[in-house]
């Protein structure tokens, strides 16, 4: 490798050994000007969505393929200035003006506008001109804007600004050949020249006004009818949805129909995966011998991983719902009418969305997170947002509920109900607890743009929806399978030998001579198996620490095995009790939870342990991707940490105590 | 007849911006959409947050930062 290339290898890690690195394009502009669907319309499919090095501010980065040449395309945040005063404006200004560590300046800007709002949109061009570097400016819904009557004069604003100005349509496609072009033009250096008069530099002590006042005057001569569309329908529909009341009541149908789709919609796809993940088992189980490597790849990798990778499909879902009602403009509204409840607990309106979102999955929710501002802000919803009652918990309360209540679904769907309830009670006060203490401080209050009511694309929630399915599938993928392979270790070895096993079985048939099938041998083996393991041990050796809980010593191993990942206790259980393969179709988990007897003869799963067991994994943290991403968004192992530890003294707690209260009830 | 009051308190849908007390990122945020001293502003709704139109577009306004906003309307 010369040198040459090597620079060009570290400058820009996508561009292929020995070529030189492509040029690269940042697109900048407000959010809600059609940026991304800019951005989606240029590039293939296959977009990387990453941070930039050490923050956790978000880029994509997509490739453009023209005839003769291939341009690097960079997708900035949203941002409504570049005076570097939030994460994102610092990151997109010092990434603009080269000054971010490790990278090269962008070769040029592109800065998509709103043709049907000039006004607005053309601040950040003039802050994008005054970096003096190569820019193409798009007016991008050109077609909104001329069914509105505007009449955009483009070689007007192309004058005044002293750059290329073409009006593009994301949706319709159309100007976007122009677009390419004059993008390619960006190959020849200095052949966009910056003539403009930057709008800031006549008046130092009021830029703003300055600029604000430039990009309307600007709008203004540009246009017919002063560069803005008629906000008509979008004041009509705000007095509703922004309503105290009825705004209120639309926000919560609107949110409770994405839960039913969330929950109803994913069931079929979620059976589709798993019968698909345990037909690749069983294939696999009779393609390899028997043995440790079979069990591996089985019980380990497709076993664990599956387990994780059965969410896909709520995750998708909600995602999709969420970028629908983000793209009309909706969720802006909905922010508005939670924002002062929020408040109270000292959480910002844009936290209730990611909160909501937690009911499927708390890393989606995390990593949608990015909304809120403040730091501070994100830390406390990050930071509660693992209580909610994410779809991995599910499979623990059914089991829960068909041990309480076999018989009355009422009171199972009440005991469901409360589970929710708790999680979701437990968030606020912790929310009102962070803010008293570690935390302190309000909310940020309230500054949010409401952008105009616009007909969702379908093609960018789609896009959308994939990207985020992906980065779900690489975080929570890539640990979970390492976790998975640890777990099924631990679980695995040391092994029992037969003469171990004949021994053990030996001094046990003196005090059970009722054992008698090879059915229930091997499943004595099984449970001999796990004792004898490195889990096992360690399940022995904590049991007296949840003891007080009403554990017993095979609940306790399931605690520890479902660090990783909480729906592995039911696993686990199922394995510890007896339910080995051979006979999973003969009775049913909670039945054979349900009949398992202490060595004293008392029940192990009594109300009162079920009830603890419950709060236990209602309030405990347990998953260990959602770890992952919560160092991931707050930039410290820290952070993911404190949520661990206080997560684990709450549940101890909350099961301690809901223990000895049904316990004293009952008597 | 000109009235000075706050944002939160203008009786009048149509009133200018006479100052900002803000600082830091609030300060920051108002301004980049357009709420500055001597921009012209129309309240969209009121209540908590309040809702006004400015520079083109509609900005929600929690009325913690509303009371520190001071306009003149008439």
């Amino acid at each position: 490798m010369n040198e040459n290339s090597r620079a060009a290898t570290i400058l820009s890690p996508e561009s292929i050994e020995g070529e030189p690195p492509p040029l690269t394009i940042a697109i900048v502009g407000n959010p809600n000007v059609g940026k991304t669907s800019v951005f989606n319309r240029l590039t293939s499919l296959f977009a990387k969505t990453a941070n930039f090095s050490g923050t956790t501010v978000e880029r994509r980065t997509g490739v453009l393929e023209l005839t003769d040449c291939t341009l690097q395309l960079v997708d900035l945040p949203g941002l409504y200035s570049l005076d570097a005063q939030s994460p994102d404006e610092q990151v997109a200004k010092s990434f603009l003006d080269g000054s971010f560590d490790g990278s090269r300046p962008p070769d040029g800007i592109l800065v998509v506008v709103d043709a049907t709002n000039l006004q607005r949109s053309l601040f950040v061009v003039g802050q994008v001109l005054e970096l003096r570097r190569p820019t193409v400016v798009a007016l991008n819904m050109i077609e909104l804007a001329e069914q509105q009557g505007l009449q955009i004069d483009c070689s007007k604003i192309e004058s005044k600004l002293g750059c290329k100005v073409v009006p593009i349509s994301a949706r319709t496609g159309e100007g976007f050949d122009q677009l390419r072009a004059m993008l390619k033009d960006f190959i020849t250096p200095n052949s966009l020249e910056i003539l403009a008069e930057a709008p800031g530099e006549s008046c130092t002590s009021c830029p703003y006004a300055h600029g604000h006042r430039w990009a309307a005057n600007l709008a203004r001569e540009a246009t017919r009818r002063g560069g803005v569309a008629s906000q008509q329908f979008t004041d009509r529909a705000d007095a509703v949805l922004t309503h105290p009341l009825v705004g209120l009541l639309v926000f919560a149908s609107v949110m409770l129909t994405v839960f039913a789709l969330v929950f109803w919609l994913a069931t079929f796809p979620m059976e589709l995966l798993d019968s698909v993940f345990g037909g690749i088992a069983s294939t696999l189980a009779t393609w390899l011998p028997q043995g440790d490597f079979q069990s591996l790849l089985t019980d380990g990798v497709i076993g664990g991983v599956g387990a994780v990778l059965i969410f896909l499909p709520q995750i998708c879902i909600l995602f999709f719902a969420l970028a629908i009602l983000e793209d009309s403009g909706y969720l802006s509204r909905a922010v508005v009418v939670v924002d002062r409840w929020m408040g109270k607990v000292g959480l910002p309106g844009q936290a209730f969305v990611p909160l909501l979102a937690a009911h499927a999955c708390a890393i989606p929710a995390i990593m949608a997170t990015k909304v809120i501002e403040s730091r501070r802000d994100r830390l406390a919803a990050i930071l509660v947002i693992p209580l909610m009652t994410c779809s991995a918990r599910l499979p623990v309360y059914t089991i829960i509920a068909a041990m309480l209540f076999p018989t009355n679904a009422i009171y199972a769907a009440l005991l469901f109900a409360g589970a929710y309830a708790l999680g979701m009670i437990t968030a606020f006060a912790v929310a009102w607890l962070l803010r008293l203490t570690i935390l302190p401080g309000d909310a940020s209050p309230l500054i949010l743009d409401l952008p105009a009511y616009r007909t969702p694309s379908l093609r960018n929630s789609l896009r959308h929806t994939l990207d985020r399915g992906w980065m779900f599938v690489r975080d929570a993928g890539t640990v979970i399978l390492l976790i998975s392979v640890g777990i099924w270790f631990l679980s695995t070895y040391p092994k029992l030998s037969d003469s171990q096993f004949q021994t053990k079985l030996e001094s046990l048939q003196v005090e059970q001579p009722q054992l008698a099938t090879d059915e229930e041998t091997e499943n004595l083996r099984l449970r001999l198996a796990q004792e004898h393991s490195l889990i096992g041990r360690g399940g022995k050796l904590i049991e007296p620490v949840f003891r007080p809980l009403g554990f017993d010593w095979k609940t306790s191993v399931g605690v520890l095995t479902s660090f990783a990942a909480r729906e592995v206790v039911v696993s686990t259980l199922s394995v510890l009790y007896g339910m080995g393969e051979q006979d999973a179709d003969s009775t049913l988990l909670h039945d054979r939870l349900s009949s398992a007897n202490r060595e004293d003869g008392t029940r192990v799963f009594d109300p009162a342990t079920c009830v603890s067991l419950l709060v236990f994994f209602v309030l405990a943290m347990q998953c260990l991707p959602t770890q992952a991403v919560t160092r991931r968004e707050t930039g410290s192992w820290q952070w993911a940490f404190f949520q661990f530890a206080y997560m684990t003294v709450l549940a101890y707690g909350g099961a301690y105590a809901a223990h000895h209260v049904v316990l004293a009830l009952s008597i | 007849m000109s009235v000075t009051t706050t944002l939160s308190e203008s009786a009048s849908d149509r009133c200018q911006i006479v100052s900002v007390n803000l600082q830091g990122v609030s300060a920051h945020r108002l301004k980049a959409l357009g709420i500055f001293e001597g921009q012209e502003v129309r309240l969209a709704k009121r209540g908590n947050p309040l809702i006004v139109k400015a520079a083109g577009g509609k900005i929600a306004i929690a009325v913690d930062i509303a009371n520190q906003i001071v306009v003149v309307s008439g």
